[in-house]
């Protein structure tokens, strides 16, 4: 079949977040409701107003990597390292390498390439020559820069934003489309999104997406530092994250990657693949309102679910989990609430709703991606991931957060929401295994 | 399979020539070369380079909140500007919901300045001063700068500007982030998802990092001079389209990635030449117009040629390059060369590419040629062997 009414199937995922190297460990680490934030330890946070974050272990992603593809180290930033160990993982489920023809898989990633670093910034600012006695007027002194060997140029490759895509499409032999996707927090959900549109359209079988992010710096926080975005009030590291609670107070930063195979219906049926689950819509959406805030009446956010919900021909009513995206901001929850209530009407009452950030935090370009994996093993094992820390019912949010515990229950069709700061909207509509 | 042709309705430019497609089309017909050696001191470390840079742009001169310019750099300012351009002949519809406009940016990426560089470690007497950052650090630093080096920050600038709630999506980087730019924009009026789609294409800031990058990517200083630009090219549903307002009708598109192997290179580009044209439902014969990538770099223009002859053979279109008059504008580059493939089918006449390839195009001696070409075939190279053929005809 080609063209616009194929459908698109989840064969194979990975991810690696704070709560656990692979999908299973991550799954099972949050059905226990437990957090995997904890105080900074990848810098000194002293003198910020937020100092916890959901750090993944230096050795344990090292463990996590497969020694395949040395050549692409060198490229391979932070994220990108996770990243590819998050596409190993989703490859080897899939039997990805069993795939012949290699220009039929493309790959679509979110994510952003790196921030320049304060340590960075130092070891090059002795070769900024001023001229005429103003500091900022000048040159860099690039031969001098080189030949001391002070600066790794392949730093100025690792800022790339698409260094993910080419790095995975090499490392795992995809030479169909390409693409790259930048969209800050939508980036995972966008990327899972245009895979469906790129394998709908019949110009690739088989798509590897996902995203990735490993911003916890302190560039990386600062820019949500100023804009008060991330949690300052908290008891402990594990309590701050805390998604539509009254005391929420902003968002914990997290790192991450998590990857999906995607493809055809008739792709996988014809070579036997396992389908774990389906991507049965997309929708996305602008805000258009500010960058820094939601649309009040979480416009966007409303475009996003119906036309998800629109493409995937189900109706509201079907809908039967909401994989929110529930930063733990006082906006974002209260408007995430608001705009699922005008989306489901009465029906939203009877939604369980609940966020993967309450446990693993906000993994920026990675979030998409972990978080409809998650929705996916839910449906899977026929659980519901809780929202953890949820103690204090506030008036705007006062629908079903599945509040700290698992709940026992199956379920077919999900949504999961992914809001980008700037105004960028992405929602996947999410269909269970049972279709093979 | 066939593409069902789209009426484009309008277009934007930003470039060394100035902003709007005029002074662009007026430096292309004079052959007059936009590029000249760049003595900034900024890049004095490096080896000499031709650049074509943008002037810089005020941003309430193209109707941008004060506020939000804080958080915009030149880089967010081509952008804006370019689609400020395409809605200056053609507003969009005041009718049409917010949600019916779907707008999609391939855009280079965001390098900070040496200015917010140097402001992060410097301390009071002008040293580096690590302890002095952690202490300090946010006072020294432009106000959200950190945030401003995000791209979606400055593609969701434009969409709060017009109030564009539709389909979208940022791509990063270079021409094949354009290039599915226009394919998903074109796809999203072409399937009923928005009445009104913009696709935009922005180049990188031309900056140390930015050629220090190219200097890892093997395009410089091998390749000639690079640009800074931004096209935005606008797509609406036929039935919606003015009539009076058509500048032409992308036909079709294809896009394929090269492999690594000895020739592969040619065999994409030719890939994707044949496969345009067969979405467009046309003949090499029928091409009267050829836009080539033609970056200067041998290997690249070597492998453009042998596609070119392998999918024309004795077919000779007339010749179109542009990075000889604007340098490379990478992520930039598939909408300045769309929208000089639509001037140049509206004015009824082609112009060649000095100094290139002459003997695979028509025209070769320099300067307009009268003629009737009906159709356009634009093709482009982006990183990592993408190679893309886009389909424009001439509105009859």
């Amino acid at each position: 079949m080609a063209g616009s009414d194929r459908r698109v199937v989840i064969t194979g995922y990975g991810a690696m977040t704070p709560l656990g190297g692979d999908v299973a460990s991550t799954f099972d680490a949050a059905r226990e409701g437990r957090s995997g934030i904890d105080v900074v330890w990848r810098f000194d946070p002293e003198k910020l107003p937020c100092r916890i974050a959901g750090e993944i272990e230096d050795e344990w992603l090292a463990s996590q990597e497969n020694g395949g593809g040395r050549r692409l180290d060198k490229f391979s930033t932070r994220g990108v390292r996770m990243m590819r160990v998050a596409v190993s993982q989703a490859a080897r489920a899939a039997r990805l390498g069993e795939v012949p023809e290699r220009k039929r898989v493309g790959v679509a990633l979110g994510s952003h390439g790196d921030h320049p670093q304060v340590e960075e910034l130092l070891r090059i600012f002795p070769y900024w020559k001023p001229t005429d006695g103003d500091p900022l007027q000048g040159g860099w002194d690039i031969k001098e820069l080189k030949s001391r060997g002070v600066y790794d140029l392949m730093t100025f490759f690792r800022r790339k934003s698409d260094v993910a895509t080419s790095v995975v499409a090499l490392d795992f032999d995809c030479r169909g489309p390409t693409v790259s996707i930048c969209s800050a927090c939508a980036a995972g959900a966008q990327a899972i999104g245009e895979s469906v549109r790129l394998i709908r359209d019949a110009k690739a079988d088989v798509m590897v997406a996902g995203g990735c992010e490993s911003a916890i710096t302190y560039v990386g926080f600062l820019g949500f530092v100023l804009l008060t975005a991330l949690v300052e009030r908290y008891e402990t590291p594990q309590s701050a994250s805390r998604p539509f609670d009254r005391r929420r107070n902003g968002f914990v930063m997290s790192e991450g990657a998590g990857a999906l195979i995607l493809e055809s219906y008739e792709h996988a049926r014809a070579r036997g693949a396992e389908i774990l689950g389906e991507v049965l819509g997309y929708g996305d959406s602008s805000d258009a309102f500010r960058i820094t805030d939601m649309h009040p009446r979480g416009l966007g956010a409303v475009f996003a679910m119906k036309k998800a919900l629109e493409d995937a021909g189900v109706a509201p009513g079907s809908v039967e989990y909401i994989n929110a995206h529930g930063t733990s901001t006082p906006k974002n929850d209260s408007t995430e609430t608001r705009a699922i209530k005008e989306v489901f009407g009465a029906h939203a009452e009877r939604i369980p709703i609940s966020s993967n950030k309450s446990m693993i935090g906000h993994t920026i370009g990675a979030a998409g991606a972990i978080e409809a994996i998650l929705a996916v093993e839910g449906m899977r094992r026929s659980e519901i991931l809780p929202t953890i820390n949820y103690q204090n019912r506030d008036p705007k949010c006062d629908l079903d957060y599945v509040p700290n515990e698992t709940r026992a229950q199956a379920h077919r069709v999900a949504l999961s929401n992914s809001f980008g700061f700037g105004g960028q909207n992405a929602c996947l509509c999410l269909g269970g295994p049972e279709i093979a | 399979m066939k593409f069902s042709p789209l009426p484009i309705t309008g277009v934007g430019l930003v470039t060394a020539a100035g902003c709007g497609v005029e002074p662009a089309w007026e430096a292309l017909c004079a052959g007059r070369s936009l590029l000249a050696l760049d003595t900034n001191p900024e890049l004095a470390g490096f080896p000499p380079i031709e650049t074509a840079r943008c002037a810089r742009i005020d941003p309430e001169s193209i109707g941008a909140d004060r506020r939000a310019a804080r958080i915009m750099g030149h880089h967010t300012h081509m952008l804006l500007a370019a689609v400020h351009d395409a809605l200056s002949g053609a507003p969009v519809n005041l009718e049409m919901a917010g949600e019916e406009v779907a707008f999609f940016a391939g855009m280079d990426s965001v390098d900070p300045g040496s200015d917010d560089l140097l402001g992060a470690v410097r301390d009071s007497g002008g040293r580096a001063d690590l302890g002095h950052f952690f202490r300090e650090g946010m006072d020294g630093i432009p106000p959200l700068w950190p945030l401003g080096l995000l791209n979606a920050v400055g593609f969701s600038q434009v969409a709060i500007q017009h109030k564009w709630r539709g389909e979208n999506a940022v791509f990063s980087a270079g021409a094949e982030a354009t290039a599915r730019a226009v394919c998903e924009a074109a796809d999203s009026v072409g399937t009923g998802k928005a009445r009104l789609a913009l696709s935009a294409g922005v180049s990188g800031v031309i900056s140390p990092r930015m050629l220090a990058r190219a200097t890892r990517r093997g395009v410089w200083p091998q390749a000639g001079g690079l640009g800074e630009g931004a096209g935005v090219i606008r797509f609406e549903k036929p039935e919606d389209a003015d009539a009076s307002r058509i500048l032409g009708w992308l036909k079709g598109y294809s896009s394929v990635r090269a492999l690594k192997k000895r020739g592969g290179l040619a065999r994409a580009i030719q890939k994707s030449a044949q496969g345009a044209l067969a979405s467009a439902g046309l003949a090499p014969g029928e091409v009267d117009l050829l836009v080539i990538h033609g970056e200067g770099e041998s290997r690249a223009d070597d492998a453009e040629a042998e596609a070119i002859h392998s999918v024309f053979g004795r077919h000779k279109p007339w010749g179109l390059a542009t990075k000889g008059i604007f340098g490379h504008l990478w992520g930039g580059s598939p909408a300045l060369d769309l929208i000089m493939a639509l001037r140049a089918l509206a004015e009824g006449g082609a112009l060649p590419a000095p100094g290139m390839m002459e003997n695979l195009f028509r025209g070769a001696a320099g300067g307009l040629e009268p003629d009737e070409p009906r159709n356009a075939l634009v093709l482009l190279q982006g990183f990592d062997g993408v190679c893309a053929g886009f389909v424009v005809g001439k509105n009859a």
